[in-house]
This record gives structure tokens, sequence and C-alpha cells, in this order.
């Protein structure tokens, strides 16, 4: 009995505590794998970009943009449906249509045409773009982002 | 004022009566809470000390009012608005419950930051007090992550963009940063899968964290004890009355006072609940909870390529610093005269803070003046499917709706359309309504009734999430039932005002102080209509009919017959009809 409850010798004291941390390990990449799996699944889905009317080309005027609340089709989770975005069109000096996305390229938030200004403003933190899109004044690093935009018999599509 | 000393500790102390040897699971635990009360406090503990139950007692009530909140709530962006929106307006003491909930973070944001500096000002850091120091300022990170998580959840303007930005400063941390986000936000967009992790880590993760850290924070304030003031290094602690009675009473009071101040607070302004989310909202000043004020306007003091010393290296800094206080004063020295650089450098960072976020809440007053100063942007249109041109085109389809519905439900009820705050009549409702008004209305009725913050909800109509053809057709259908009896078509031209007309309207409208019921934008009482928008919702016959003898229509209306004249009524509503 004695020699049974005294501690096992360093060679097997070592290749136990290898045992029980495989032992572990093995447990844990079984139950760890399908609750990683499940928590980032959404991450590894993208969704391909759509086209969409948006108005006719004849509603656009070169100057103040023009502000279009677009219904987006998503599938968001377990069902589909439609997303409501903002979308700013205007005319470049070349004469081609510009779409952009209302989200400030700083934290996301939405801009808004100060006409009397001539300018976008974004209320969290004073971003300021010009009628295209360029930076005017504030933290955005980058130009509103644009949007590809086709003219189907004198509409306008927008990729979004 | 003085209580009889560890009375009722000798006469309940089980060792005098029960030998060691009868220990029973009962025995012990009598013997631990006896321990407990009996904690040997230092002397020249007092009401500061009693800080620590503040923060324990509104970290309890946060438990407490979010159980019971969870038993109404629906964490999906179909219904999570209307079930807040549901605890406000009809759950018995709803509207105080959640603004108890929502009222007590920020009670729990001062607790805990009067408490951090209580300890900081009089060294309770030092020696293995560091360990109780580190998890107590855990403990304000985890109350700040139930701030955040806790923002998105009523589903309105403010916690969606709140939000928004949240997670776009989490991008912006470098190599995890979008992944993280991604993770945070789940979808592609916020939205249906965001909801339900936001509420996973606001009622599972972060309680059961919280709950730990309290545990080993009291585990350890009871092992090394809580600091007196001003004690000099070497000093024997000299030892003072035990935790009860006299500090458990001063314990209770200041718990007590804390509690009334965050209710007060949360019956008077009450938790606000502003219009539901909308990603596509461009008039909406995004802004987070007063605590994260500071934070959001170190957003707009760095910018372009340093933008990343705002969202990621500057509060890294500061929560850094929070950790690092046992590591950088190591000196055994405890009194706040010996301590000048610590206390000023303390001093200086609290001030910082105050400052930052001072700055923030009038940025975020001036962009919001800005905001209502643009006049809405000309040109609105929208690729979704048009409501049908011609009126009436799709009546039939919209009688379906109403039965489908079950709109008769409400509006058919035989007390529909008696008196006042009871479901409209709509067997004139074609005669009444304007249809764009009604289209509008019926896709978003929270919306159109929403419009202006701080207002109560005063309609009870569900949003049944219609399709814009939905809502013609139900308008159409809403259309063909006209009255022709009760409200006579007029011969007024009403597009050809004569020259003055609605400015005698709008004399005749103070003249009869229409304002002492009726509001229009910030003007008047909210007793009864809100007509700040009413001449896009009503059709001008039917408020002449109604200005000239409202009890007709709606026999109970509190509104009396004012006699008017034909010219005055007419007059009234051409004002009226101007104000969309």
């Amino acid at each position: 009995m004695a020699t049974e409850t005294q501690a096992p010798n360093a060679g097997r004291r070592r290749l136990l505590t290898i045992l029980l941390a495989g032992v572990n390990a093995l447990t844990l990449g079984l139950a760890g794998a399908p609750i990683v799996g499940a928590l980032v699944s959404p991450i590894l889905r993208t969704r391909k970009p759509q086209w969409i009317r948006t108005c006719e080309r004849g509603a656009l005027a070169a100057g103040a943009p023009m502000k279009l609340v677009v219904q987006v089709p998503v599938t968001d989770g377990y069902a589909g449906g439609t997303r409501r975005v903002t979308l700013w069109l205007t005319i470049a000096a070349q004469g081609a249509v510009v779409a952009m996305s209302s989200e400030c390229t700083h934290m996301g938030c939405n801009v808004a045409w100060e006409g009397e200004r001539g300018r976008f403003r974004c209320p969290c933190h004073g971003g300021e773009y010009d009628g295209q899109g360029q930076v005017l004044a504030g933290p955005p690093l980058r130009p509103l982002d644009r949007l590809a935009v086709e003219e189907r018999d004198g509409a306008v599509w927008v990729q979004v | 004022m003085s209580f009889p000393e560890s009375f009722v500790a000798r006469e309940l102390d089980p060792a005098d009566k029960e030998p060691m040897a009868a220990s029973s699971p009962l025995t012990d635990a009598r013997r631990a809470l006896q321990a407990f009360l009996d904690e040997p406090l230092p002397a020249r503990t007092g009401w500061p000390h009693a800080l620590d139950s503040v923060c324990l007692a509104l970290l309890l009530l946060q438990f407490a009012t979010g159980i019971v909140l969870s038993l109404y709530y629906t964490p999906s962006p179909a219904s999570a608005w209307e079930s807040v929106r549901y605890v406000d307006s009809q759950v018995v003491l709803g509207r105080w419950l959640r603004a108890l909930h929502h009222g007590s973070v920020s009670g729990l944001v001062v607790a805990v930051a009067l408490h951090l500096t209580q300890v900081f000002l009089w060294a309770g850091f030092k020696g293995p007090r560091r360990f109780t120091w580190w998890i107590g300022a855990t403990l304000l990170l985890v109350v700040l992550g139930f701030g955040f998580t806790g923002y998105l959840l009523p589903w309105d303007l403010r916690a969606y963009f709140g939000t928004n930005v949240g997670l776009h400063i989490a991008a912006d941390a470098p190599l995890v940063g979008p992944l993280l986000a991604r993770l945070m936000q789940g979808g592609e967009s916020i939205g249906k899968l965001t909801l339900p992790r936001f509420y996973a880590v606001h009622v599972v993760l972060l309680p059961l964290a919280a709950a730990a850290l309290i545990t080993l924070h009291l585990a350890l304030v009871r092992r090394y004890g809580v600091s007196p003031p001003g004690v000099a290094e070497g000093d024997p602690i000299r030892p003072g009355e035990p935790f009860y009675p006299r500090q458990a009473v001063r314990d209770a009071v200041a718990v007590l006072a804390a509690v009334s101040i965050v209710s007060l607070l949360a019956w008077l302004p009450g938790a606000p609940l502003e219009m539901r989310a909308d990603p596509a909202n461009t008039e909406y000043v995004p802004h987070p909870d007063w605590y994260f004020l500071g934070l959001q306007h170190l957003l707009r003091l760095f910018s372009g390529r340093r933008q990343v010393l705002a969202t990621v290296v500057l509060p890294g800094l500061a929560v850094g610093l929070l950790y690092l206080v046992p590591v950088l004063e190591r000196s055994p020295e405890r009194r706040p005269s010996r301590r000048k650089f610590a206390i000023a450098s303390g001093l200086a960072f609290l001030l910082l803070a105050l400052g930052l976020t001072l700055a923030g809440w009038r940025a975020l007053e001036r962009e919001r003046a800005a905001r209502a100063a643009i006049a809405p942007s000309p040109g609105r249109a929208t690729p979704e499917p048009e409501p049908p041109a011609v009126a009436g085109a799709h009546a039939a389809r919209g009688k379906e709706l109403y039965e489908a519905l079950r709109c008769a439900l409400c509006h058919e009820a035989p007390e529909a359309g008696t008196g006042v705050n009871l479901p409209p009549a709509l067997r004139f409702a074609g005669s009444k309504f304007r249809r764009e008004w009604l289209v509008d209305y019926l896709r978003a009725p929270s919306a159109i009734r929403w419009y202006r913050e701080g207002v109560r909800p005063v309609q009870r109509m569900p949003d049944f999430h219609l399709s814009a053809e939905e809502a013609g057709a139900l308008a159409d259908h809403l259309g063909t039932l006209t009255d022709d009896k009760l409200l006579r078509p007029t011969a007024v031209r009403w597009s050809e005002p004569p020259p003055g007309a609605e400015e005698h309207g709008r004399q005749l409208y103070q003249q009869y102080a229409c304002y002492g019921c009726h509001a229009v934008g910030a003007d008047g009482k909210q007793i009864g209509p809100d007509l700040t928008r009413v001449g896009g919702k009503l059709q001008e016959d039917f408020m002449l009919h109604f200005v000239r003898h409202p009890q007709r229509i709606v026999p109970d209306t509190p509104m009396k017959d004012n006699d008017l004249w034909d010219e005055e009524a007419e007059a009234i509503v051409r004002h009226l009809r101007v104000l969309r």
C-alpha cells in the first residue's frame, strides 16, 4: 500500500503531464471548434453587389447633389430583406453621373448637404466634403465612397 | 447617534452556544455571516467608505431591473424598438423601470469614478491592495462595456448611429481592428445578426464577468482591509468598530440616497426612446451617452493620419495608466500631503476627462443646431415601387388587407371615434385624410408621430411593416370610405386663397387661443392633437367641418363648439392647411 500512494517517479510524472495536456487539448478542440466556427461564421460570408435602378437622368442637375433613399436588398442572417441607405447623386464636370455613399469615410455617420455653404458636412466629428465628395475639412482621410453607375434607357442604375 | 455595539453579535455568536463539533451547514453559514458583519474596520472609517456599497447596490439594481426588462425585450430589429416602447407605454411602472435601468448606468459611472478617486487619494492601492485596485479598474471597464452594449438594444436612432461609430472606432485598431469590428457586428451591416450579439454580451457575458469580479473584489477587501484616510507608513492602523452596525447604517443610508437620486433623475426625464433606427436618416446627429462624449470629442481633434491617436492610442493610454497606478507609485507613503505629484497627476487626468466631456457636449449642441437649420433636401426620390398613381386603383386589394390586418378590431369598436385618446373611426376616412399622409403613416406609424424629440408616444397603432404598394392599396380602400352627409363637400376653392386670408386665420388661431390645447412646433400645449403638420394630414373640408362643430364628428371630444362664422372657420383652415 505505502509504495502505491507515493508519487510516481520523475519519468512517469513527465509522461502523465504530457498525457494530461494532450487529453485536455483534445477536449478543448472538440468542444471549441463548433463554438469558434459559429462565432466567426458571419464574417466568412460576403455579399455580391447588385444593380438597382434609382432615378431618371433628367432629374439630376449639376451643382446641388440630390439625395436618394434607396432600398438595398440584403441577406441579413436568417431572412432576406432590404436596408434603407442614403445616396447622393450629382453630375461631374464631364457630364458623367456620380453616385456617392452618404457614409462619412471617418466614422460612418451620414453626411448631409448644406446648400448654403455648398458642402457636405458630417455631424459626428465635423468632416466636410465638396459637391463631388472630395475632403475639404475635418478628420476624414478619403473622399466619399463612389458607387459604380450605369445609364440604361435614360435611367440611372447604381451598384450597391 | 450611538448604537449598542456588537449587541447582536454577542447574542448570535454561535460559538457561545454550540461546540465546534456540532458544526452543520446551517451553523457554518450563520458563523460566516456573523464574521462578515463583525469585520473589524480601522479607525476613521466613515462616509466615504460607503461609496463601495453604493457601487455594489447600483450594480445589483442593474441586475434586478435588467432581468425584468429582459422579460419584455426582443433582440430583433423587427421588434426590439416596439418591445421597448411597449415597456414604456403599457407595462405597469415600465417607464420607471426602464429609466432606472438606463439611469443607474450613469449613476454607476459616477459612483465608480468617485470610488476610484477616493481610493486613489488615500492610496488604497499600495502593497497587496494593488490586486484590489486592478480588479476594481476591470470592473470600471465592465461597467463601460455594459453601457456600450446596452446602447444598441432599444434600436432607435441614437442606438443605431452611436453603435455604428463605436464599431468604426473598433475597426480602427491596428491589425485586429477590422476583424474585431466584423465579429461584433456579425452581419454585413448592423442588423439581425448584430442585436443578438450585443444582447448576449450585455445579459450573459458581462454579468458573469461582473459577478466574478465583484466576488473577487470583496474577497480581497476582506483579506487586506479598507484603507483609512491619511495614514503615514509605519503608523499602526488603530482598530475601530466592526462593520456592523455603525458602518452598515452609513452604507445603507448612502445607498438609499444614491437610489433616490437615480430614481428621481429616472422619473423626471425618463429614458430616451427616439425614432426607430433608420440607416438612411440624414437629419439625426449621432452621439454616445454622456460618459463617452469625451472620447467622441477626441475624434474631432485628431484628423487624418493622426486619427489612430484618438481611436486607440489615447484611450489605451488612459486605461493603461489606470492599471499602472500601483506600479508607477510604489513608495509606501500614503499621506496625500506627501504625494503631491501623484495627487496633481490624478487631478490633471480628471480635469482633462471632464474638459473633454464638456467640449464634446458643446460640439454636439452646435451640430444639432446646424442640422436643424438645413432644409430637407430637394428632389427626394426613391426607387422603391411607387404607390399606385391613380388614387383608388387598388381599393379591392386594400380591402383585403384591411381585413387581414384586422383593422376593424380597434377602428370599428363601438367606442372608436367617440372621444379623446380612442382609436379614430375610419368610416369617413376618405373624407378626412390626405392620401399621401395615409400612405406615409401606414408605412411607419411610429415615425410620423415621433418626429419631435421628448414627446411621449401618442398612438398605439402597430407598425405592420407594409410595403409601399400595400400602404397605397390600404389608403385607396380607406379613400372609398366617405360620409357625404356628415362631411358634405364644400365649394371652397382652397388652392386660391384670397390675399391676407392665411394671415387672418393665423390671427384668429391666436384669438381663439387654439394654442391652449394644440401645439404647432414648439408653441402651444400638447393637450389636443399636435397641429405641426396638420395641413399635410387632413383634408381642408374635413377641417372646416370639424372646426365649426367638433362634437358632431367626435361626440366626446373636449374641443368645444366656438360658434365660428363661416368666414372665420374658413380663414382658420386656410392657416392650418399650410402647416406641413
